[in-house]
């Protein structure tokens, strides 16, 4: 076990003298747990400041202290609201900052298969190679874990500008028991554990180099009837649901809505973006042809790079039914307009976290592909084929998977916010902010994740503009 | 066929005097020679003697230090970097030790990328790939994607795509250096009567004296220097 320690430290400390950039790979890893860990503890703490305003409602209803009759009878009837709202947020949230997580422990996996299937040849175990990555990933994500705690630290006063329930977050609102702390990094260390376990097993690492990789089978049509199926069963869920009912069961109903459309649009976006994209390579435009190509032999791959935005699309859509506008709380009561208030920001906070996400997971993919093409890349340029052929292929790669996710999340999203239109008309409503709201998070939506294709291009240039001299 | 009617692109490929270093290692220390129009030449020589690196200043892939290459009377050697990325794309073809396709591309798709990057039409591109395909026995691999094809077809591949465009030169590094000795001399076979029946000139860079046979010159590098330069009976 020393000796694989060893091993690992010297291979690791090559990896970031290597030119073709997987040493920046770390890099990358490092940065992609940290912001997983960071954004893990601004929701853990968030939904934490939630639980502790349920428990002990009395210190923050002091500061109160507005006199209206309604408020005593405030934490009876909204406190567990809050719980709800913040886990169903939590819940959204926590798919895509695990997924990022994952993306980060399976950074360069073809590279790095390659390189291990070397040390198969001179008799490592397979077992002693699985350990060893699993190490090398527990110390990128310890060390980001790490990185993310600071980070929380150093947000926790922009997260004390923001509001709820009439109150400012305080500091020690967000402080979390310890027990909270060592689930946060215990999932998230377990996590990187996994995926890499899991990562390294899909590559059959012999000692004679890794498997050759074949052609996957298109995905099949019957995905397309579970999404019809579950539309219908909404549509009916939405009318049946208008009869009265309390906030705890709109709660339940939006959270179990949502999982629902979040498990659809994964079972059904693959195979929505390998129907476009095997119509998008009949095209003459080398770029395109490419990008199209590589979404038709890895659909999944494609879903997995903008899988985060798909969630911004059905928080986006869902929200644009919350009113945005101060003015339209008029006529509200105050309890109501304070609600309203509140989920707004809440809502706008969840988007901002998965934009986030959304964009290093892009970042994160994208990068890992440079870096597992780059021998291609070389050739390539060898050829005589110029690096804006590539990066505009990346482009389209990201761009079409994006835009077909956020036409179908954006759809979707409005339809979760259907049942509490429905049941709640006089809180919910659809207004021109909505469509601000919903064209808003496309435009940034797109701007982010372009600038996280971009941010792979140096890169590119140092994989391609490698001077090292060969064995000639 | 198509595919057998040459474009005008001739010319001799000079180098005069190349000199490459790596930080303190001299990879070529002077080097000079002539390849004339649809000859066929194998670059030779001990690893570390420099062949590679001469092959990639004779393609523009890198510029020398010193000395300069020219093909006709095109000064390679000071050309930019985007002309000279222009220069391979349209002037020469190039095979890789191991193929080098896209992954995720169909063979035919593979072979017809030149002619797209070449604003081909498609229809016209996709003709063309499939006329070569079929030329080098591959008419029924033409849906295949490298990861389904052997070494042998996946080169033959790579061979078809150097020489869709009718380039003036085909530049080929270790062609046969990731196949078994039957596929490399069937490889090169391929290789060389093509290259001939279009008039390219056929620059190859090997280690092994049964593929520089295939060639009718052997140029042998030794300690970054022409050691030895004789024609040979193909």
């Amino acid at each position: 076990m020393a000796n694989t320690l060893a091993l690992s430290t010297r291979l690791a400390t090559a990896r970031l003298r290597d030119p073709k950039g997987t040493g920046a790979l770390d890099a990358f890893a490092l940065v992609a747990y940290g912001v997983a860990s960071w954004l893990a503890f601004v929701v853990a703490s968030g939904t934490w400041m939630f639980f502790r305003r349920l428990e002990f409602p009395s210190a923050w209803l002091a500061a109160q202290k507005t006199g209206s009759a309604t408020m005593p009878s405030f934490a009876d009837m909204f406190g567990s609201t809050y719980v709800i709202l913040a886990l169903v947020a939590c819940a959204l949230l926590i798919v895509p900052i695990l997924t990022l997580g994952g993306a980060a422990a399976r950074l360069g996996a073809r590279g790095r298969a390659r390189r291990l299937a070397s040390l198969r040849l001179i008799g490592m175990t397979s077992g002693e190679i699985v350990g060893m990555s699993v190490v090398e990933s527990l110390v990128q994500a310890l060390a980001g874990i790490v990185l993310g705690a600071l980070a929380w630290v150093a947000t926790i006063p922009a997260l004390m500008l923001l509001s709820f329930q009439n109150q400012h977050i305080g500091a020690v609102e967000l402080l979390m028991p310890w027990w909270l702390w060592l689930a946060v990094v215990v999932v998230l260390l377990g996590l990187a554990a996994l995926s890499t376990a899991f990562g390294l097993t899909r590559v059959s690492i012999s000692p004679l180099g890794v498997a050759r990789q074949t052609t996957a089978p298109p995905l099949s049509r019957s995905r397309v009837l579970a999404l019809l199926g579950a539309v219908v069963a909404v549509g009916v869920l939405s009318f049946v649901i208008r009869i009265p009912v309390g906030a705890m069961v709109v709660g339940a109903i939006l959270f179990g809505v949502l999982a629902l459309g979040i498990g659809l649009l994964n079972l059904f976006a693959p195979w929505l973006l390998q129907t476009l994209a095997r119509m998008g390579v009949v095209t003459g435009n080398p770029a395109r042809l490419i990008a199209m190509r590589r979404i038709v032999a890895d659909p999944r791959a494609a879903w997995r790079n903008v899988s985060s935005i798909a969630l911004i699309g059905i928080i986006a859509g869902a929200v644009a039914v919350v009113p945005t506008d101060g003015s339209q709380f008029q006529g509200m009561s105050e309890v109501n307009a304070m609600v309203m208030l509140d989920i707004r920001n809440g809502a706008l906070l969840t988007l901002v976290i998965a934009l986030l996400v959304g964009a290093t997971s892009t970042a994160l993919a994208q990068a890992s592909d440079v870096v597992d093409r780059s021998d291609e890349l070389v050739a390539l340029d060898r050829m005589g084929v110029e690096p804006g052929v590539d990066a505009a292929a990346r482009r389209h790669q990201v761009l079409v998977p994006l835009l077909g996710t956020l036409l179908i999340s954006l759809t979707l999203g409005v339809l979760v916010g259907l049942p509490a239109l429905t049941t709640k008309p006089d809180l919910f409503m659809w207004s021109t902010s909505s469509g601000i709201i919903l064209l808003a998070t496309v435009v940034a939506a797109v701007v982010l994740t372009l600038l996280a294709a971009e941010a792979t291009r140096p890169l590119r240039r140092r994989a391609v503009l490698q001077q090292v001299r060969r064995n000639d | 066929m198509n595919t057998t009617s040459v474009t005008p692109v001739t010319g001799t490929l000079s180098a005069r005097n190349l000199v490459k270093r790596y930080g303190s290692v001299v990879a070529l220390g002077g080097v000079t020679l002539d390849l004339q129009p649809g000859e066929s030449v194998a670059i030779m020589g001990p690893s570390g003697s420099g062949k590679s690196t001469l092959l990639h200043c004779l393609s523009g892939i890198l510029p020398p230090d010193e000395g300069e290459v020219t093909l006709g009377h095109l000064p390679v050697s000071q050309l930019s970097d985007a002309q000279r990325s222009r220069l391979r794309r349209d002037r020469f073809g190039f095979v890789f030790q191991d193929g080098q396709l896209i992954g995720e591309l169909p063979a035919r798709e593979n072979v017809a990328l030149p002619l797209l990057l070449d604003n081909v039409p498609r229809a016209e591109a996709l003709r063309r790939a499939d006329e070569w395909l079929a030329r080098l026995g591959l008419e029924s691999m033409v849906g295949r994607r490298p990861g389904e094809l052997s070494g042998g077809q996946a080169q033959r591949v790579a061979i078809a795509r150097a020489l869709v465009h009718n380039p003036a030169v085909i530049f080929a590094d270790e062609p046969t250096g990731a196949l078994d000795q039957a596929t490399g001399h069937e490889v090169m076979q391929v290789l060389t009567t093509t290259a001939r029946s279009t008039g390219s000139t056929l620059v190859v860079v090997t280690h092994d004296v049964h593929v520089a046979h295939w060639c009718g010159r052997l140029i042998e590098i030794r300690d970054a220097l022409v050691h030895s330069d004789t024609r040979q009976e193909a």
